[in-house]
């Protein structure tokens, strides 16, 4: 049975209503499919939690898809983001914030038939999180990065401004029973790929935490942070698996 | 290693601007041949004024402006003090949250803006006001600078672990106090666990003449004003140093944070990179 399970933290320092990465994982009941996006809200911007969420929910939901036509759906979130943060008259310095828009790296997957049989995947993405495709401890698939080095300094990201253009990468593949599919900000996939440069064994680090669930993922990252290893940034890990044990949360 | 502290609201680094008001402040920049109409302390106080923004703005998140950065102004002229009008009169370092809800005044000017397209747009912004343009009396530089350390020396004591406070001088002039090579030097001997204080020196002038952006250990400046500013002026970090060339300066390793005959464009780019954080959170 696919599990879908979600492993998020704020900044070290930060409350919880200030953790501007956002995730939706949705399954389609009748098909077996899963669709899941991930996004990171760029901490430059305002109002930028508002806008990943609402970029991860609508590709959730299936409301578009960057193969297809998504520009009319993405001006119709941009309309209704501006909507939602003027809806009280603003000081001048978050007018101006509003004025330059907001900011929210992206990444989608959509497995099509589930883990249970043979599948096709496809993934798009705009920015530095990354997609990890695993068989048993095999890695299949980086996407849209596969190597630290790669991962850029100033990432592209999707515009809450109208009429803003967005160049999606895309990828996709096949996937079989028993695969693994990780999903990351650019926190934690800087730490993954740097690992599996130096011969680490990153991701099954990373499948067991999912097992072990937020408490240890907590003070796993908390550790990692003390140790200089891992940028004190908001840190997301999505993991799609066949697995049986995530069972302390379910999308 | 030095200068990377992470700056935080439990955690905030500071600016001072230390502006010299003089009367040759009036003069347009790099002469009257320039074309340009505006007088140094014009074009000084729109140039701050327009950073003081962008510091507010890098500041602000949803649910307000959050305290990263404690900011001031020092002019000196007749006399050296705090320069930030209005509400904030007399205030020598305030939190970036109480300089975005006190401004003197809030003028509204036209500005072009991406359109997301590759064109751009035009659009009316409101451009806060916290300090007008002052040029009259002398140089008092050793004051300034020994004004700037009573100050700071404060603020290090309160903050002993965050990054530390870079100050920003801004002249066109010589010191009609005396050297300031020691007062200065003093000012650079605070500091905190990330570092000591930055100060950087930026020369504007009311001669058409040629700029000479952050030279490294042999700058070979003739002029003995030069080389004394070139003198007091801080090291620049690795990281500053790699933003100036990614906007054509050369700032090989050993560059100062030093400019003599800054052009106008220089200073907002040096002024821009310098308050740039590498490490907010």
């Amino acid at each position: 049975m696919p599990t879908c399970c979600a492993l998020f933290l704020p900044k070290a320092g930060s409350s919880a209503q200030e953790y501007e990465d956002a995730w939706a994982c949705e399954e389609d009941a009748d098909t077996g499919g899963w669709r899941l996006g991930l996004a990171d809200g760029a901490t430059e911007s305002s109002f930028a939690g508002l806008w990943a969420t609402m970029l991860v929910r609508s590709y959730a939901q299936g409301r578009w898809h960057p193969d297809a036509e998504c520009q009319e759906e993405l001006d119709s979130l941009r309309r209704r983001w501006q909507r939602i943060v003027t809806r009280r008259p603003l000081p001048w310095y978050a007018e101006a914030k509003v004025q330059a828009g907001a900011y929210a790296t992206f990444l989608g997957l959509a497995v099509d038939g589930g883990l249970g049989g043979a599948g096709r995947w496809r993934a798009v993405a705009l920015g530095d999180s990354c997609l990890f495709q695993l068989r048993g401890r095999k890695l299949l698939a980086a996407f849209p990065f596969a190597a630290e080095a790669d991962l850029p300094w100033r990432p592209a990201a999707v515009s809450s401004r109208p009429g803003s253009d967005v160049a999606f990468a895309t990828a996709q593949g096949d996937c079989r029973p028993g695969d693994s599919f990780l999903l990351m900000s650019d926190a934690l996939a800087h730490w993954c790929l740097g690992r599996a440069e130096r011969r680490g064994r990153p991701f099954g680090s990373l499948l067991h935490l999912a097992e072990a669930g937020p408490k240890r993922f907590a003070r796993w990252v908390a550790a990692r942070r003390r140790a200089g290893e891992l940028r004190n940034d908001d840190v997301t890990l999505l993991v799609l698996s066949s697995r049986e044990a995530a069972s302390w949360r379910r999308s | 290693m030095p200068y990377s502290a992470e700056i935080s609201r439990a955690n905030p680094s500071c600016f001072l601007f230390l502006i010299d008001q003089s009367g040759s402040m009036a003069d347009p920049w790099g002469g009257a041949q320039s074309g340009v109409h505006e007088s140094k302390a014009q074009e000084v106080a729109t140039i701050v004024n327009n950073l003081l923004r962008n510091i507010v703005l890098k500041c602000s998140k949803d649910e307000g402006v959050r305290n990263y950065f404690d900011v001031g102004v020092i002019g000196y002229c007749d006399q050296v003090g705090p320069a930030l009008g209005g509400p904030l009169t007399g205030r020598q370092l305030v939190a970036v949250a109480d300089l975005a809800d006190a401004p003197l005044r809030i003028e509204t000017r036209r500005r072009k803006l991406p359109d997301g397209a590759g064109g751009t747009l035009e659009q009316e912004v409101k451009f806060p006001v916290w300090f007008d343009p002052v040029a009259h009396g002398g140089t008092p530089m050793c004051q300034a600078f020994a004004q700037a350390r009573q100050v700071l020396a404060a603020w290090v004591q309160a903050h002993p672990f965050s990054h530390p406070p870079i100050v920003f001088h801004i002249t066109d002039g010589e010191s009609t106090d005396g050297d300031p090579t020691l007062a200065a030097e003093s000012l650079r001997q605070l500091e905190t666990t990330d570092g000591s204080l930055m100060l950087f020196n930026i020369h504007i002038s009311s001669h058409a003449s040629r700029e000479i952006s952050f030279p490294g250990s042999d700058p070979g400046l003739e002029d003995p004003y030069a080389h004394m500013l070139y003198g007091i002026s801080s090291d620049l970090p690795d990281a500053m140093r790699s933003h100036l060339q990614l906007e054509g300066y050369a700032a090989a390793p050993g560059a100062r944070g030093f400019i003599f005959n800054a052009e106008p464009a220089a200073l907002i780019s040096f002024l821009d990179i310098g308050t740039r954080p590498s490490n907010l959170r």
